[in-house]
Order: C-alpha cells, then sequence, then structure tokens
C-alpha cells in the first residue's frame, strides 16, 4: 500500500518524541555555555498570547546576534514561545531554563 | 445494567481525576489549537484534538455496534443559527479569556489565580443566562433561530454505526493524509505509538506529554465513560452547580420551578451536587495532583491590568456555550463523534470566533513589530560612539 511503502523509522520517531519530552528543558548550545543577555523581559503572571507578543516585539527592536531572557510562568510558552519566534524568522532559542517549578527562563538571540 | 447514583459518584471522580491529569500532561489548550494555528502555523495542540476526535468516533462506533452504549447516549442538540453564532461568540470568549471550558479548569488546578477568577466570573456567565432564559432567550434567540430539530449522521445514513464512525474517521484521515502527505501522516502515527514505548517512571516525570498520544488517551477514556456511562461535558455541568449556589443563596422555588433549570436536573434525584458535577471538582483535582508531580504547579498572581480579560471572557465563555449549546468539550470532543450537525456548526462557529478576534489583535501586534523594526533600523543607522554615551 502507498502509505506504508516507506516503513515509518520508529528509532527516528523515539529520537524526535526524546525531545519533545524535554521540551521545557531545552539547550541547543551546550550545558556550561555562557550567555551574555542584552534585555530582560518579565512576564511573569502573563498568559497566552502575550507572552509570545512581548518576545516578538521585544526581539523586533534588538539587533542581530543581541540575547532576549524572557522570564515566564506560563508553562505552554514554553512551546509556543520558541514556534513563535523560529517561525517569526526573528530570533532562535538558545536555552530554556527552569528556574523553579512552574517558573521558566527562555533565552532568544535575535537572528 | 443500570448503575447506583453512588457508583455514579464514584466515576464521576475517577472520570474526571483522569481528564485533568491528561489534560495538563498535554498543556490540551484549545485555545492556543486554533489562535497558534493561525498565528504562526503551530499545530501542536490542534494535532491532539483531531487524534482525541478520531479515536473517540471509532470507539463510539464500536461500543453502539457492539451494544456496550445505545445511540441514546449522543448528545445530539436540535440545528440552528444558535448552534454558528453560540459557537463564535465562545470563540471569541476563548480568545479573551486565554482558555476555554477545559483550559479554565485544569489550569485552575496548576495554581493559576487568574482562571479560579475567570471561574467565578462564568457562575455569574451562567446565572444571567438563567435569568434571561424565559422571558428573552428563548423566544426570541432559541425559537427564532432553530432550523431543525437533533440530525447526527449516525440516523441519517443507514449503515451500521461502526461503518459510519470508520467512514467518517476515513474522511478525516484522507484529508490528514492530503495535507500532510501519506509519508507524513504515517509519521505522525509512529512518533504517536513511540511515545508510549517510554519507561513508566520517565513517563510519569515528563512536563509536556505527546498532545496526540494525550488525544488518543483521552479518545479511549471517552470511549470507556460512553460505554458504562455517559458522554464528557462540562458547561451544563457547571451551569447545574451555578443553580445549585442560586437555590442555596435564596432562589428557592423560583430555581426548582426554572423550565432550564428542570431540563438540566432530568434524572437527577432534585437540585443536588450529582456524578457530573464531582466530574469537574476532580478535573481540577487531576490537574493539580499532575503538575505536582511533573513540577508545573505554581501559585501563579495575574497581572491587574488582565483582570478584565478574566472577568468579561470569563462571562462571556459560560454566557456563549450556553446559547450555543456546549463548549469546546461538549460540541468538539463529544458532539463531532456524536456526527451531530450542530457540533460541526458549533465548531465552525469556535473556529471562526478565535480567527476573527486574533485576526483583530494581530492586526495591532503586526503594527507594534512593523514599528518596532523601524525603530531598530533607526538606531542601527545612529552612530555607536553616540550610542555609548546616551
Amino acid at each position: 500500500m502507498a502509505l506504508f511503502r516507506k516503513r515509518p523509522d520508529l528509532e527516528q520517531a523515539k529520537a524526535r518524541l526524546s525531545q519533545l519530552a524535554r521540551a521545557n528543558l531545552v539547550d541547543n548550545i551546550g550545558p556550561g555555555q555562557e550567555v551574555t543577555v542584552d534585555r530582560e523581559l518579565d512576564v511573569t503572571g502573563e498568559v497566552c498570547p502575550y507572552p509570545v507578543d512581548a518576545a516578538l516585539q521585544a526581539l523586533a527592536q534588538m539587533r542581530p546576534g543581541q540575547v532576549l531572557a524572557e522570564l515566564t510562568d506560563h508553562t505552554i510558552s514554553t512551546h509556543t514561545v520558541p514556534a513563535a519566534v523560529e517561525r517569526s524568522g526573528l530570533g532562535r532559542v538558545l536555552r530554556i531554563e527552569e528556574q523553579e517549578p512552574g517558573l521558566y527562563r527562555i533565552l532568544l538571540q535575535r537572528t | 445494567m443500570a448503575l447506583s447514583w453512588q457508583a455514579l459518584l464514584g466515576l464521576g471522580a475517577v472520570f474526571g481525576f483522569i481528564y485533568g491529569f491528561l489534560l495538563q500532561r498535554g498543556d490540551f489548550c484549545f485555545t492556543s489549537a486554533f489562535r497558534d494555528l493561525y498565528a504562526f502555523g503551530h499545530t501542536r495542540v490542534l494535532r491532539g484534538i483531531v487524534a482525541a476526535v478520531l479515536v473517540t468516533t471509532v470507539g463510539w462506533g464500536l461500543a453502539m455496534t457492539a451494544g456496550w452504549a445505545g445511540p441514546d447516549r449522543l448528545w445530539v442538540p436540535p440545528v440552528g443559527w444558535n448552534s454558528l453564532i453560540g459557537g463564535f461568540l465562545f470563540g471569541i470568549a476563548m480568545y479573551i479569556a486565554g482558555g476555554c471550558a477545559s483550559g479554565t479548569l485544569y489550569r485552575a488546578g496548576m495554581g493559576y489565580l487568574q482562571f479560579w477568577l475567570t471561574l467565578l466570573a462564568m457562575g455569574a456567565g451562567y446565572y444571567t443566562f438563567l435569568r434571561l432564559f424565559e422571558p428573552v432567550l428563548k423566544p426570541y434567540f432559541f425559537d427564532a433561530l432553530q432550523l431543525a430539530g437533533p440530525i447526527t449522521l449516525y440516523q441519517v445514513l443507514p449503515l451500521p454505526p461502526l461503518v459510519t464512525a470508520l467512514a467518517g474517521a476515513g474522511l478525516i484521515l484522507a484529508v490528514l493524509a492530503l495535507l500532510l502527505s501519506p509519508g507524513g501522516l504515517a509519521r505522525e502515527i509512529a512518533e504517536t505509538l513511540a511515545f508510549f514505548r517510554q519507561p513508566p517512571g520517565q513517563l510519569l516525570r515528563q512536563r509536556s506529554w505527546d498532545t496526540r498520544a494525550v488525544g488518543l488517551l483521552i479518545g479511549l477514556v471517552a470511549t470507556i465513560k460512553f460505554s458504562v456511562w455517559t458522554i464528557w461535558g462540562i458547561t451544563g455541568s457547571e451551569t447545574r452547580m451555578t443553580a445549585l449556589a442560586w437555590s442555596a443563596l435564596g432562589g428557592g422555588e423560583a430555581v426548582r420551578a426554572h423550565p432550564y433549570v428542570k431540563g438540566l436536573f432530568a434524572g437527577y434525584p432534585g437540585l443536588v451536587f450529582g456524578p457530573e458535577e464531582v466530574l469537574i471538582v476532580a478535573i481540577i483535582a487531576g490537574a493539580a495532583a499532575s503538575s505536582l508531580l511533573n513540577g508545573t504547579f505554581r501559585w501563579r498572581k495575574p497581572r491587574l491590568h488582565r483582570l478584565p480579560n478574566a472577568v468579561i471572557g470569563g462571562f462571556l465563555l459560560a454566557f456563549a456555550s450556553r446559547l450555543t449549546p456546549g463548549c469546546n468539550i461538549g460540541n468538539l470532543i463529544s458532539g463531532l463523534p456524536a456526527l451531530s450537525v450542530h457540533s460541526m456548526l458549533a465548531t465552525a462557529g469556535i473556529a471562526t470566533g478565535v480567527y476573527v478576534a486574533w485576526n483583530v489583535s494581530h492586526r495591532r501586534q503586526q503594527a507594534l513589530l512593523r514599528a518596532a523594526a523601524r525603530e531598530a533600523e533607526a538606531s542601527a543607522r545612529v552612530p555607536v560612539r553616540q550610542l555609548s554615551t546616551t
């Protein structure tokens, strides 16, 4: 059957899933790598869509290479902010740190 | 076999807890599903909803064919313009509140104080609806806008329920295969199945489950619930809870004689806190337990300037859920698998409502982004020496 001509690669699927499982603990630059933050943005207490809007707006005002650190306690933002920033072409995710339960710091670099 | 009232109360607690746990694990936000699709083509939650609808549809078709449940358990309201208009208003309310009926509950369990306020505002919305139902809404809204009685494709198509369900699910899969390509669809299925190969201990600690796997589990739970008890709803139960509060606060005879309240409590032994209300409380408890286990629980204080979102959004969520009738769970997770024409229209209304609300606020955001880009460009032209002295 055409649908299954190419067998699904379960190992690749598992690797992708394990990446998904670490969605709140992303590190794209390697552990121990120091990052100089150019702008801090505290959006704790805000829910969707404001953490996304704030990150996009702040990145748009920054220069290529500069780093934005967004502090949020809205858990789903650890999915939506990276997706919006990368799809907008404004930046890339360097790291998502968990400061304490339910509090995240998303490091974004303007591209 | 008819279950005792106590057994139903127990089932309400068990199913509610499981639903709350799953909603929290997937961060299964229906507002995010639609808004993020329009805003930046992000379909993380939407894929989970599609999985839930597919599994529930096939599960219920199987349950009705096997005789575990009769078609009388399906929730199929009459069809009218109110299905579309109510759904549209509900979509706008979801956008304003930043959460849907189920999202408000699971986030209340995660410690979001803003969504506890949304729940209170929803109570005001249900109460206002009940007060306006007989003098205004029934004659000038429901009766005026009704087009036909209840319609489900299960009645329209002369086929065994499982065949009809498989045809519906097959149609959705065919559309997905066209959108994603057959290979893409196969990869989605493989990734969903691979989720379950992870060790249980790891799964318990994970903060973020694959939404497609969560959708599949919700579909399985909804099938078991349908087979042993009933469909899953939220805002009907919350309206009952509001009627109980109104009665306790002095409503008395007016509440007992209210035609809408009478309909809501049909099958109940009076105006009492029943199994479906236990389910609502258990959703909050399940989400709290899940978030305590995976480290996402936190008492989150809202920003003061967002309180109008909770109050206005919550009020409108509740009011619109009664106008439609049904919320995102009633219409998407229970109504679509019932192949109910009302829920198809309501779903279209919800999707359109979120789109319009997003489009209005998106214009403002795009303008801000353009202004920000111009500002960044202008400051880049300023000599660096001058910048360092300011």
